[in-house]
This record gives structure tokens, sequence and C-alpha cells, in this order.
């Protein structure tokens, strides 16, 4: 499996994690969040992060419309629930549209930017997971995913770190399995990539104590590809509480 | 060490293991501490038990009121024992717990077992400081200490023991069995003594206090009499150890795990997706099976599945052709193996022309294969091996057997029989089925491949007028089902095992 890639970007990723836990943040933004999943070698969908709605406009057009539109914030969880995310602007006009009515949402929350990303389109969605309990230590999760994840339940875990059979077997204990196989339209979903990264997650936790939670959500299959298009990479001060009483 | 490596130890450490645990399993002097005359407390009942379990080493019993119980010399002391003893079970109120343990160190036992309860199990700090007594007398002594809480042990080889709470007395055999719960513990004792399945080390682990289930899994893994394991768990102190603990055994052995307590709602870690579904149970089951172990949600299937993984072989794939009686069964065997995730292959050309050859000309040619409920008895042995030796099949179901000991049955002594000259002949179908039995089991050492059996005849195998032939296949370790669908599920967790020492996925496709 490769790793995370050259020292430089390990250290790059400590370096992002150090400074957010300086500042006292409980998380990094969803586009730093990216950024730390993008050097473990998960396919992260293209973005930029843009000051103005200017800014944002000319992103746009250097990624090619339609995009989505998204405040950025390491305060910010559950964007789409507050009115943050704009999905499929076609134009420059849809971008500053855009870019005001979040301005609007975010009601004074101090935003790092706007995030500016390609649409990613596919009709499967899954979550990838990682969080630390307190009597198993790091855990990876993969379910299938939307809105109704929770509800549906369909997933499985595995202790980290993860080797390749792990991973695959994961994949295949999902009751839901069938959606990764060639679908209405769709071609056969990457299981080996998809495998990767699940071991991508699983390295995060091991190699990063300070990252308490993972969460790569949602995970979109771009014909057979996966494309992480959310992130969300949650920190905790090392030696901090676990807490969690016994099994 | 990685995060997720195997627990390994070193020879030394292997040796000094084995020495410990051997004074539980294989002690050649047994003491009751608390032993007592009255059949009601169980004081008395443990020492019955031993005795009645027709244990080879020497037997005491301690107790300052008595000199002898049911013709066991009771001393005074543990002191005062002509020898010191491997293994001293502690049957006495909570409060004389501790002193009686110190006495044992002092003597030099070597393992304890503290049946009495009380301790940590109460939500009472006072015992849970009784309970951490207990654990600082065994870590000073070195003594190996089992309980307190707890049923007691068994290793029918080789000396025949059966000591504690539960009276039943199965034979000798591979499986080794870890039980966070004595109730639990009865149930599987009983399920081997009634199946003939044979044990070779039993234990009830209680409240764990020095001695944890993962240390028992250890010992299990480096004992040559253990084959297969089953660990019945609630909980534990330290979940990668535990993972760490089963991959090592997994790996050498069949491990079966059965979690208890999986409704308990988990713990909810934190605002994110991931932590709401990782309840306590989902983690503690993903490690099991992710180290190697079969994790089974039902007691007599994980029993039945241990057992397998002693007597038969794996299938070396999913390939499975099912031999029925008649039809329906049929029908419901092949449905249970699809859904078990086993593939009911079409027959190969080579197995249709053997059948031909064996069976009445307008047989169905498919698979499942009927034998369409003829007289001849040897048709099912003959079957079985025509299929059984196909490159191409991997496992055989077989389904109903038994039928002539089950009819007969009623026959067999009345006046009728007598007057019809009928006595002769059922005994002599009898033998023949009989035969036919330990052909099917002679099978499955000669190809290497396991049969697995069910049949409805079953249901009434053990009442007051035994299915010969069912007992004679369990004598020789092929367990009868009475159900297919429990028979197809333990077929493929064993491919699954196969998948895994393969290093492959497991799973169906």
């Amino acid at each position: 499996m490769m790793c995370a890639g050259s020292d430089t970007r390990m250290h790059d990723v400590q370096q992002l994690i150090e400074q957010a836990l300086a500042r006292g943040q409980g998380a990094l933004s969803e586009h730093d969040s990216k950024r730390v999943l993008a050097a473990f070698g998960v396919p992260t969908v293209m973005e930029e992060l843009a000051g103005s709605a200017a800014d944002a406009v000319q992103a746009a057009e250097r990624l090619a419309y339609p995009v989505a539109v998204k405040g950025c914030s390491p305060d910010l969880m559950h964007k789409s629930d507050r009115g943050l995310v704009a999905l499929d602007a076609r134009d420059a006009a849809a971008v500053e549209a855009a870019v005001a009515a979040i301005d609007e949402a975010a009601g004074g929350v101090g935003l790092d930017g706007y995030l500016v990303q390609r649409m990613v389109r596919g009709k499967r969605e899954i979550i990838v997971g990682g969080m630390r309990d307190a009597l198993f230590g790091p855990c990876v999760m993969l379910g299938l995913g939307g809105i109704l994840v929770e509800a549906v339940a369909d997933v499985s875990f595995r202790l980290a770190p993860l080797g390749t059979r792990d991973a695959l077997e994961m994949i295949g204990e999902l009751r839901g399995r069938r959606i990764f196989g060639p679908l209405r339209g769709e071609p056969a979903a990457d299981c080996d990539a998809l495998a990767g990264v699940l071991m991508s997650v699983g390295r995060i936790l091991e190699e990063c104590p300070q990252v308490s939670q993972v969460d790569v959500n949602p995970l979109i299959f771009q014909g057979g590809d996966p494309v992480a298009v959310d992130g969300l990479v949650a920190l905790a001060a090392p030696g901090g509480a676990k807490g969690g009483p016994q099994a | 060490m990685t995060l997720n490596g195997a627990l390994t130890l070193s020879p030394q450490e292997v040796a000094d293991m084995k020495r410990k645990y051997l004074a539980l399993f294989e002690p050649s002097s047994v003491a009751i501490v608390g032993a007592s005359e009255s059949p009601l407390k169980w004081g008395f009942r443990i020492l019955y038990n031993t005795l009645a379990g027709g244990y080879k080493g020497a037997l005491y019993a301690v107790n300052p009121k008595h000199t002898e119980i049911v013709g066991v010399d009771c001393y005074p002391s543990l002191s005062e024992l002509p020898t010191v003893v491997d293994l001293a079970l502690i049957v006495l109120p909570p409060p004389l717990v501790p002193g009686a343990m110190r006495e044992c160190a002092e003597c030099g036992v070597r393992a304890v077992i503290v049946i009495t309860a009380g301790f940590g199990e109460l939500d009472d700090p006072a015992a849970e400081a009784a309970q951490d007594e207990i654990v600082r007398i065994a870590d000073e002594a070195g003594m190996l200490v089992v309980g307190p809480n707890c049923a007691g042990v068994a290793s029918p080889d080789p000396h025949s023991l059966y000591s504690g709470m539960i009276y039943r007395h199965p034979k000798g055999g591979g499986m080794s069995l870890v039980s966070q719960s004595g109730n639990v513990g009865m149930t599987t004792l009983t399920w081997a003594q009634l199946h003939q399945v044979g044990i070779a080390r039993f234990v009830s682990s209680g409240n764990e206090a020095a001695t944890q289930c993962e240390d028992y899994l250890q010992f299990f893994a480096h004992d040559s009499r253990t084959k297969a394991v089953l660990a019945y768990i609630e909980g534990t102190r330290d979940g990668r150890h535990l993972f760490r603990t089963i991959k090592h055994v997994a790996a050498q052995k069949p491990v079966v795990v059965v979690k208890g307590g999986r409704s308990e709602a988990g713990q909810k870690a934190a605002a994110s997706h991931t932590g709401s579904l990782a309840t306590r149970t989902v983690l503690f089951e993903s490690a099991c099976h992710q180290a190697g172990a079969t994790v089974v949600d039902d007691i007599y299937q994980a029993m039945e599945l241990t057992s397998a993984f002693v007597s038969q072989p794996l299938p070396r794939g999913r390939r499975v052709v099912v031999v029925s009686e008649g039809g329906g069964w049929g029908v419901i065997g092949a449905d249970a193996c699809i859904e078990a995730g086993l593939d009911v292959i079409d027959l190969p050309g080579g197995v249709l022309r053997e059948l031909d050859d064996v069976l009445p000309g307008w047989w169905s040619r498919g698979n499942p294969i009927d034998l369409v409920a003829g007289n001849d008895r040897t048709l099912m042995s003959r079957a079985v091996e025509a299929v059984l030796k196909s490159p191409q099949v991997d496992a055989v179901m077989v389904l109903g057997i038994g039928y002539i000991c089950s009819r007969s049955e009623r026959l067999r002594d009345s006046d009728e029989a007598e007057r019809l000259g009928l006595k002769r002949l059922i005994e002599m179908a009898t033998k023949v089925e009989m035969h036919d039995a330990e052909r099917i089991a002679g099978l499955i050492d000669l190809y290497g491949k396991p049969i697995i059996v069910a049949s409805d005849t079953v249901m009434i195998a053990y009442g007051p007028a035994p299915n010969e032939a069912v007992a004679e296949m369990e004598r020789l370790g092929v367990y009868a089902y009475a159900s297919p669908v429990n028979a197809a599920k333990t077929l493929a967790r064993m491919a699954e095992r196969y998948e895994y020492l393969q290093g492959r996925p497991r799973g169906a496709g």
C-alpha cells in the first residue's frame, strides 16, 4: 500500500494538525481535512478555497462548471442542514448568489473562505469513518451512506491498521454489497481503490495520535472511482480524556 | 510490536505457562476446601461431582468438623493434608476465602479455584475490595487463581477431572472451552455429553479476578490436547489484548466466539456517524472476526461448529452436493446451503454417470439428489461416496439417517413383532443401517472432505428409546443435526476457516 507519501507531506500534515490544536480547534476545516486525507492517498474532489465572491468565480472557472460552493470553517459541521452548501452552480451569477447566501446563513461565524468544488456525480454514496474506542483503540468503519446511514445501519468495522484482506472483507460484509457491482448504468465500483481508502483512514489513526475521528461522508463513486466529497478530521490533544466504559 | 500483531510468547514463557495451567487441568491431587456433609450445599456437591466423575488422582476434603465425607478422607486444614495438593477448590463463605487462599499459598498449592460468589460481581465496594485481596494473594504467591464466582473445571483426560458445580461427565476429546458464565458452561457440557462430543478442557472463568479468558485462550493455543476452542465472552478489559491473543490462537487452531450481552446499548462515542454506529458489540465481534475467530450468535450452533472443527476436515471450497432420503428435505437443505453462502453445484458429468449405476433409472439427475425413499439401505452410502470422490465437490450434506431404527423402535419389543416373526428381520435391518452409518463416517477420512448430516429422526433420538444409528454416527464423531439450516451454517463457517487459512477474504463471492 502506498504510504502517505513523502516525509514532506507527512510533515505538512503534522504542521496542519499542530497549528489547529494551537488555535484551540476541535477539528480541521473541511478543506484542511481533505488535505490530510489526500496526503494519505484518499482520492478527494478537486476544490479551491476562495476568499471572496470574485475569487470564487475565478476558481469555478478554473475547475469548470458546474460547481458546489460551501462555507468553510473548522467551527462548522452539518453544513447542508444549516444552509451553508449550494450545489450545482452553473455560472458566475450562481456562484455569487451562493456566496451571498452562505454569508447570510453563517450568521457571524468566522469563515476561512468559500470552498469551490467540482461537482461530483454518482448514484452510489458511502461513508468511511475512523474513530478511537477506549477498549479497542483505533477502528475503521465502512457503511452505506446518505442521510439514512444511522437508520439503515449497514456498516462493518475493523481495528486499525488494516491489511488488504481486512479491507476487502469489510466491503464483502455489507448487506448491500451488491451496490458495488455494475448498477443502473454505472460500472462496477473499484473495490481495490475503496480498500485503499479504508487502509488510508486506518493509517491516519495509526500515525497521527492527535486525530480522534475521521469522517469521509460522502464518498461518491464517480463511475467506478471513489471520490471523497466531504471530509472531517476531528482532533484531540494527546493524553486527553478517552472515557468510555468496559464492554 | 505493531498495534495489530499476534501475541506470541517465547519458548520459555510457553513452558512456564504450560506448567502453571497443567496444575489446573491435570492435577495429581485435589482438595475441596469447605467440603460439606449436607447434600444441599455446594461443598458437598462439588466433592461428590469430583468423586462421581471418577477422578484418578488423590482427592481430599477439608473441613474441621469431619474426618470423612462420602468415603473421602477429610482433614481439619490444608496444612494437615498428607500431601501438598496441586489444585484446591474453595467453597467457603466469602469472609473465609482470603484466609483459605493464604493457607494455599503457604502450603505451596499450585492452582486455586474460588467457587464462592459475592465479590466483584456485586455493586459493593467492600466486595470489590475483597476481590482485589484475592488478586493480591494470587500475584504474591504466583498461584494460578480461577474465579471467584465460577463453576469449576473439567478435563476428562488424563485424570478424569470433573471438579465443580456442573454434574456432567462428557468424554475426553479435542474441544476446549472457556466460559465467563457457569450457567452457559453447564449448557455446553450437557450438550457435549448428550452428543458424545469429546472435551479437552473446560473452565468457568467467573469474575476473572486474577486470570482472564485471554490467559486460558493463550494456554489452549499451546495445549496439545486442544484441537479447537470455544469461548463464551461477555466482556473484556482490554479489547486490543483480546484481539492479539485470538490472532495468535486462531493462526493455529479454530476459535469460535459467542458474545453474551449483545443487545446492551452501545456507547455513543461522539457526534459523528462513525461514533454513533460503533457499539461495543459490533466492535467486539468485528475484532474477534478480524483476529481469525468465527463469531456465532447461538451457543448451540457454536458447539456444533467447534465439534465439527475437531472431528471433520475443512472443505477446500464451497461446492456442496445434497443427498437426501426424500424430496422436501432435499429442497430445504439446498435452500439452507444457498442461504448460508454455499454453492449447490450442478452435478459433474462423472458423478452423473456413476450415480446412474447406483440409483434406480428414474432418479432426478439433479442436486439435491433424491434417493426416492427406496428400501435399499446401502444406497445412501454408495451415493455419498460417488459424490464425495469427485474433485469438483468440496462437501456433502446427507439428509435422513436412522429411519429403520426409528421405525422399528415401537415394534421391537412388542408382542406383535413376536407373533409376526419380525424380530429377526428388525435386527438385521438395524444392523444394515448401523453399517451404513459407519461407512458414511468412514468416507470422511477416506476422502479428506466433510460430510454433514441432518435428520428428522434426531428429534426422537435421545429419548427413552435411543436411535442406534444416530448414536453410532455421533460416536464416530459425526454430529447429527436436527435441522439442515444449522448444518449448512456449520459447513459455510468451515469454508470460511479454510479461506482464512489461505489468506483470502472470507465470505461467499
